[in-house]
C-alpha cells in the first residue's frame, strides 16, 4: 500500500516535470532582420495560441548566419541568396505544404519548387536623394558617380548590393560570376570612394546614425537605400525623390525559412500559417513597408499604399531590374574585392 | 644613629618616588577610564553623522522620486497608459538614465494595463494588455543606446491592480512601500507610487518607482571602512536592510542563523539595548549603539553601529603605553635627581651629624671638613670646626670624665654633692721653691707642662679623676664621678707609675741638664663629699671634707720618713695582699682624732 502511494507520488512528479518542460517547450524563437514583423500581429498570436515568442533581430544575412550556429532558433528570414547558402549546408528544413493552409496567398510563381523556403517580403535597392540641394536630377547608378556629390554620398553596407550597382552600371548582370566582371565593378567602385560619406547605418568609423538626419542637416545629398525603409521620409519630406535607375534597379527578396534544429514543429507551422493569414499579411505589410508577396492581403491593401510606387513599382520602374540570386560559385571573388574596397575607403578616410 | 639617618633619607626617596608612582599611575588610570567613556559618545556622534546622512539620502531619493511620480501619472489624459505609450516610456527613460537608484518606473490602470521601463535583468520596455481578452505581456530589449534588439511575448500572469502599490495608493498621497526583496535582481529596495483620480473620484491609474537600496549599503560599507566598524539599518520589520555586511538580500534579526556581532548587537538594541557590548564569533569584544529614527509618520528605521573594542583600545593603550613610558622616565630622572640631591645634602649633613656625635662623645681627635657647596652646609661645618677647637681648649680646663657622664646620663651639671668613699691622692714636687728660683718662667713652665702632662695621663689612663692643680701640686681621686671597682688600687698603682714615669723623665731631663724632679704621693681611702660646688655660673666638680686632708698630710708626711710614696691605713687595708708594703709609723694625722698608721709603697 504504502509503495504504491509512493509510485502515484513518483508518477505524478514525473508528469509534472514533463509538463513544465512541455510548457518550457512551447517557446517560438524567430530571428529576423531588425523590426521585420509587426509586434501587435507578434501580440495576436500570442493571446490565440498561448505561445510564448522571443524574438531576436540581426542587421546582415551575416549576422544571422553566424548566430544561428550557436542558438536555437525555429524560423528565420533570409534573402534569396542565403536561402541558398542555407539549403547548401543543411540548416534549414523542407517545408510541408500541407501544414500550410494559407499557402495558396502567396504568389505561385514567387515560390520555390523544393518549398525550401516561403517569400515574406521583397523589395528594391535604388537611389533616395534631395533634388533641390544637389541641383541635379538623378536617372541611373552612373549619376552617382558625378563628382558634384563629393563627399555627400551614403552607400550600402550590403556587398553584393553594392557589386550589382557597379555591374549595373558596366551593362553587365547584378549576378555576375565572371571574375574579370567583378573587378571592374570592384574598379568602379574605387572611383565612386570620393563621394562616399557614409556606408550603411552599422559601421561605426563611417556610419550614419540617422538617414533622415543626415538629409535634413544635408550633411549627405543621396543615399542607396531600401525602398522599405525610406517610404516614410519620403512621405514627410517632398524634397527626397526614389529613383529606379535606368540601367535596371536591384531587386531582392526576404524569406522565411525553418531552421533544420527547430523541434517545435508543431507551434513553427501554427505561427506561419498565422503568418499567411490574408488579414495578417496584410497588416504586416502596411506596418512594415514593404511589398508582400501574398496576393490576398495585397487585395486588402489601401490604395494609397498600392499606388505607391516607392513600395510597389510600375512595370516602366522595373524595366532592367534583375532579382539578387546566390552568387556563391564566386562568393570569395566577391569577398575579396570588398576586403580591398572596404581597406581603400577606410585609407581615405584616414587621410580625411 | 648614622643608620637611621641614612633610613630616613633612603625613605625620603621612596616616598618621593612613590609620590611620583601613584600621581602617574592616578593620572594614567583616570586617562583611560576617560578615554573608555568617550568611547561610546565617540560612536555617538558617529552614528548620529551617519543616520543623519541616511535620513537625508533617504529624503533626497524621496523627494525626488515623489516629483517624477506625480509628473508620470499626471501624464496620462485617459485611463489608458498604453495611449500615451511613447510619451510615458520617454518619461520613465529620462527617470532611470537620470537616476542610478532607480531600478524600475512604471504605469498601471484600472483596467489592467501596464506599461514598466525596468533595469533589471536587463534593460526592457515591459507591457501588458489585454488582447482577444488575453493578457498579454511584451517585453522589448533594449541597447544602452535604447534601441531594440530583441523582443519577448507570452500570456501574462501579472495584474497591476492587485498589487499593494496599486491598490493601496491613496489619492494625492505618496505610498512608501516597506523595504523588499527584488525579485529579479535579489537586491533589497522599497516602491513609492502615486495614483491619479478622476472627477468622479475613482482611481484611474498609478505610477511606481522601485528605489533599490543598494547605494545606501554602499554609503553604509564606505562609512564602515573609514572607521572599521559594522553598520546596519534595519526597518520597522527588523530586517537589515542595508549594511557593511556581505550580504545579499535581508537578514531578519529574529530568525538569522548568523550570529556574528552585528546581528548580535541589532538583536540586543531591539530588545531595548541602547548601547553596549557583543562578542563576535571568535570571543572578540565590540561595542555598540543604536539609533531609531522615522522615515515616514508610522515608519521608524534604526541605526546600529558595531566597533572592535581591540580598535578603540588600541589606541588608548598606545596613549597609556606612552604615558607610562613617559612616566617612567619622568619617574628616573626624580630618582636620579633625588639621589643626586640627597648625596650634595645628605652626606655632608650625615657628617655634620657624625662629627657632632664626636663632639658629643669629647672626642676631639676628629678633623672636620668645611668644604661644602652648600651655603646652610658650609656655615654649619664652619660652626663646627669653631665648636671643635673651642671644645679641645675647654676640655683642658675641665673634667673631661665628668662632662662625658653628665652627657651620657644626659644631665645638666648642677650644684650638689654627696657623700662617697673615694680613693684620693695628693702630688707635689720636693723643694719646687728652690728648683723654680735656679729655672727661668718660660723654661719652669716648660717642664713643668711636660710634668703635668706626663702625669695626667697616668691618672686618667687609670680612671682616676684629676680634680686641680695646685701650684706644683696634683689632686685627683677615684669613685667619683664613675663608680669604679678597685678604686684604691688604681689609685695607688697609678702612684707607683707616676713615681717610674717620673724616674724615666728625670734620666731624660738630666741628660738634657734639666733641673730634677721628685715627687711625693700620698693617699688616702675614706669618705668624702663630691660633687658641683660654686655658683651657677661658674662651678667646680670638686670633693671636699677630712679625707682630702688626710691625703694631702700623707703627701707631706714623706718629708719626715724620705719615702715617695704614703698611704693611710684605710688603703693598707684594702691592698696590702697586692702590693710590696711596708709599715712606717702610727701617727697622729691632722684632721683625724685617732692616731693612724701610716705604710710606704715599695717599688
Amino acid at each position: 500500500m504504502k509503495y504504491t502511494n509512493i509510485l502515484i507520488k513518483i508518477f505524478f512528479l514525473i508528469c509534472i516535470t514533463f509538463s513544465l518542460s512541455y510548457a518550457n517547450d512551447k517557446v517560438l524563437r524567430i530571428y529576423s532582420w531588425t523590426d521585420y514583423i509587426d509586434i501587435n500581429i507578434l501580440k495576436k498570436f500570442v493571446a490565440i495560441t498561448g505561445i510564448k515568442i522571443k524574438y531576436d533581430m540581426y542587421t546582415s544575412n551575416e549576422e544571422m548566419y553566424k548566430n544561428i550556429k550557436s542558438k536555437n532558433y525555429d524560423i528565420v528570414f533570409p534573402s534569396t541568396d542565403y536561402v541558398s547558402k542555407l539549403k547548401r549546408n543543411d540548416l534549414i528544413k523542407i517545408i510541408k505544404k500541407e501544414k500550410l493552409q494559407n499557402l495558396k496567398n502567396i504568389d505561385s510563381n514567387l515560390l520555390d519548387k523544393e518549398l525550401y523556403s516561403i517569400p515574406y517580403f521583397w523589395g528594391t535597392t535604388g537611389i533616395i536623394y534631395n533634388e533641390k540641394s544637389l541641383g541635379f536630377k538623378i536617372h541611373k547608378w552612373s549619376d552617382l558617380w558625378d563628382p558634384r556629390l563629393k563627399n555627400r554620398l551614403s552607400i550600402s553596407e550590403d556587398m553584393q548590393d553594392m557589386f550589382a550597382i557597379a555591374l549595373k552600371k558596366l551593362g553587365y548582370s547584378a549576378n555576375s560570376q565572371t571574375k574579370k566582371e567583378i573587378k571592374k565593378a570592384y574598379l568602379e567602385l574605387l572611383k565612386l570612394i570620393p563621394n562616399v560619406k557614409t556606408i550603411g547605418s552599422n559601421i561605426k568609423v563611417l556610419g550614419s546614425e540617422n538617414l533622415e538626419n543626415d538629409f535634413i542637416n544635408k550633411h549627405i545629398l543621396a543615399s542607396i537605400s531600401y525602398n522599405g525603409d525610406i517610404v516614410e521620409l519620403i512621405d514627410s519630406n517632398k524634397d527626397l525623390k526614389y529613383v529606379y535607375p535606368k540601367e535596371g534597379v536591384i531587386k531582392w527578396m526576404d524569406h522565411i525559412a525553418i531552421l533544420k534544429e527547430s523541434k517545435n514543429e508543431k507551434i513553427v507551422y501554427e505561427f506561419l500559417d498565422f503568418l499567411l493569414e490574408e488579414e495578417i499579411a496584410k497588416t504586416n505589410a502596411h506596418t512594415i513597408g514593404f511589398a508582400t508577396p501574398n496576393l490576398n492581403a495585397k487585395k486588402l491593401l489601401d490604395k494609397h499604399i498600392l499606388d505607391n510606387r516607392v513600395i510597389y513599382p510600375s512595370k516602366l520602374n522595373l524595366h532592367n531590374s534583375e532579382f539578387q540570386k546566390n552568387i556563391d560559385d564566386s562568393y570569395l571573388i566577391y569577398k575579396k574585392y570588398w576586403g580591398l574596397f572596404l581597406s581603400q575607403i577606410k585609407g581615405e578616410d584616414n587621410d580625411k | 644613629m648614622i643608620n637611621k639617618l641614612n633610613l630616613i633619607s633612603v625613605r625620603f626617596s621612596m616616598v618621593l618616588i612613590a609620590m611620583i608612582v601613584s600621581f602617574s599611575i592616578i593620572i594614567m588610570s583616570y586617562n583611560f577610564h576617560r578615554s573608555t567613556q568617550n568611547i561610546y559618545s565617540f560612536l555617538y556622534k558617529i552614528t548620529d553623522s551617519i543616520t543623519d546622512n541616511i535620513i537625508e539620502k533617504t529624503n533626497y531619493y524621496l523627494n525626488k522620486t515623489n516629483t517624477h511620480i506625480k509628473v508620470l501619472a499626471n501624464n496620462n489624459e485617459i485611463n489608458n497608459i498604453l495611449y500615451s505609450k511613447e510619451k510615458n516610456i520617454e518619461l520613465m527613460k529620462q527617470y532611470i538614465f537620470s537616476e542610478e537608484h532607480i531600478s524600475s518606473v512604471y504605469l498601471g490602470d484600472n483596467s489592467g494595463n501596464f506599461l514598466q521601463l525596468r533595469r533589471n535583468p536587463k534593460l526592457s520596455v515591459r507591457s501588458i494588455e489585454t488582447i482577444d481578452g488575453k493578457r498579454i505581456e511584451f517585453f522589448e530589449y533594449k541597447k544602452d543606446d535604447f534601441k531594440t534588439y530583441s523582443y519577448e511575448s507570452f500570456i501574462s500572469k501579472y495584474n497591476p491592480t492587485v498589487r499593494h502599490w496599486y491598490k493601496y495608493a491613496q489619492k494625492n498621497m505618496i505610498r512608501i512601500s516597506d523595504p523588499y526583496i527584488y525579485a529579479f535582481s535579489k537586491k533589497p529596495g522599497i516602491t513609492i507610487s502615486y495614483p491619479k483620480y478622476n472627477k468622479y473620484n475613482e482611481k484611474i491609474l498609478v505610477a511606481g518607482i522601485d528605489i533599490t537600496l543598494e547605494s545606501l549599503s554602499e554609503f553604509l560599507k564606505n562609512e564602515a571602512k573609514k572607521i572599521n566598524a559594522g553598520i546596519a539599518l534595519i526597518d520597522n520589520a527588523n530586517n537589515i536592510i542595508a549594511s557593511s555586511l556581505n550580504n545579499k538580500g535581508f537578514i531578519n534579526i529574529a530568525n538569522t542563523q548568523q550570529k556574528n556581532e552585528l546581528i548580535q548587537a541589532s538583536a540586543k538594541y531591539l530588545l531595548g539595548d541602547k548601547k553596549g557590548e557583543v562578542l563576535d564569533l571568535n570571543n572578540e569584544k565590540y561595542a555598540f549603539v543604536g539609533k531609531t529614527f522615522k522615515i515616514e509618520d508610522t515608519k521608524s528605521w534604526h541605526i546600529i553601529l558595531t566597533i572592535p573594542k581591540q580598535t578603540i583600545v588600541q589606541d588608548l593603550e598606545k596613549t597609556l603605553l606612552e604615558t607610562i613610558a613617559i612616566s617612567i622616565i619622568i619617574i628616573f630622572i626624580f630618582i636620579f635627581i633625588a639621589i643626586f640631591i640627597s648625596r650634595k645634602l645628605t652626606k655632608p649633613i650625615i657628617q655634620i651629624s657624625k662629627d657632632m656625635e664626636e663632639l658629643h662623645q669629647l672626642n676631639l681627635d676628629i678633623e672636620i671638613k668645611a668644604d661644602s657647596n652648600i651655603v646652610e652646609i658650609k656655615q654649619a661645618q664652619n660652626s663646627l670646626v669653631s665648636l671643635l677647637s673651642g671644645m679641645r681648649s675647654f676640655t683642658k680646663y675641665m673634667p673631661v670624665d665628668l662632662v662625658r657622664i653628665l652627657i651620657k646620663t644626659n644631665q645638666e651639671a648642677k650644684i650638689g654633692g654627696n657623700e662617697k668613699e673615694l680613693a684620693i691622692m695628693f702630688t707635689d714636687i720636693e723643694s719646687f721653691t728652690t728648683i723654680s728660683e735656679t729655672l727661668s718662667p718660660a723654661e719652669l713652665t716648660a717642664q713643668l707642662s711636660q710634668y703635668f702632662n706626663e702625669m695626667s695621663i697616668i691618672i686618667t689612663k687609670n680612671q682616676g679623676t684629676i680634680d686641680k692643680y695646685i701650684g706644683d701640686a696634683i689632686m685627683a681621686f677615684w669613685g667619683a664621678p664613675i663608680d669604679i671597682d678597685n678604686s684604691v688600687e688604681k689609685a695607688v698603682s697609678t702612684a707607683i707609675e707616676m713615681q717610674k714615669k717620673l724616674a724615666i723623665m728625670n734620666k731624660k731631663w738630666e741628660k738634657e741638664n734639666k733641673a730634677q724632679f721628685k715627687t711625693r704621693i700620698g693617699v688616702h681611702y675614706g669618705k668624702t663629699l663630691v660633687g658641683n660646688i660654686g655658683g651657677d655660673k661658674r662651678m667646680n666638680y670638686t670633693i671636699i671634707g677630712d679625707s682630702v686632708n688626710v691625703a694631702s698630710r700623707l703627701e707631706g708626711i714623706n718629708k719626715l720618713y724620705s719615702t715617695n710614696i704614703m698611704v693611710s691605713d684605710e688603703v693598707y687595708q684594702q691592698i696590702n695582699d697586692k702590693f710590696n708594703m711596708k709599715y712606717i709609723d702610727e701617727i697622729e694625722l691632722k684632721g683625724k682624732t685617732t692616731k693612724t698608721k701610716i705604710y710606704t709603697v715599695e717599688n
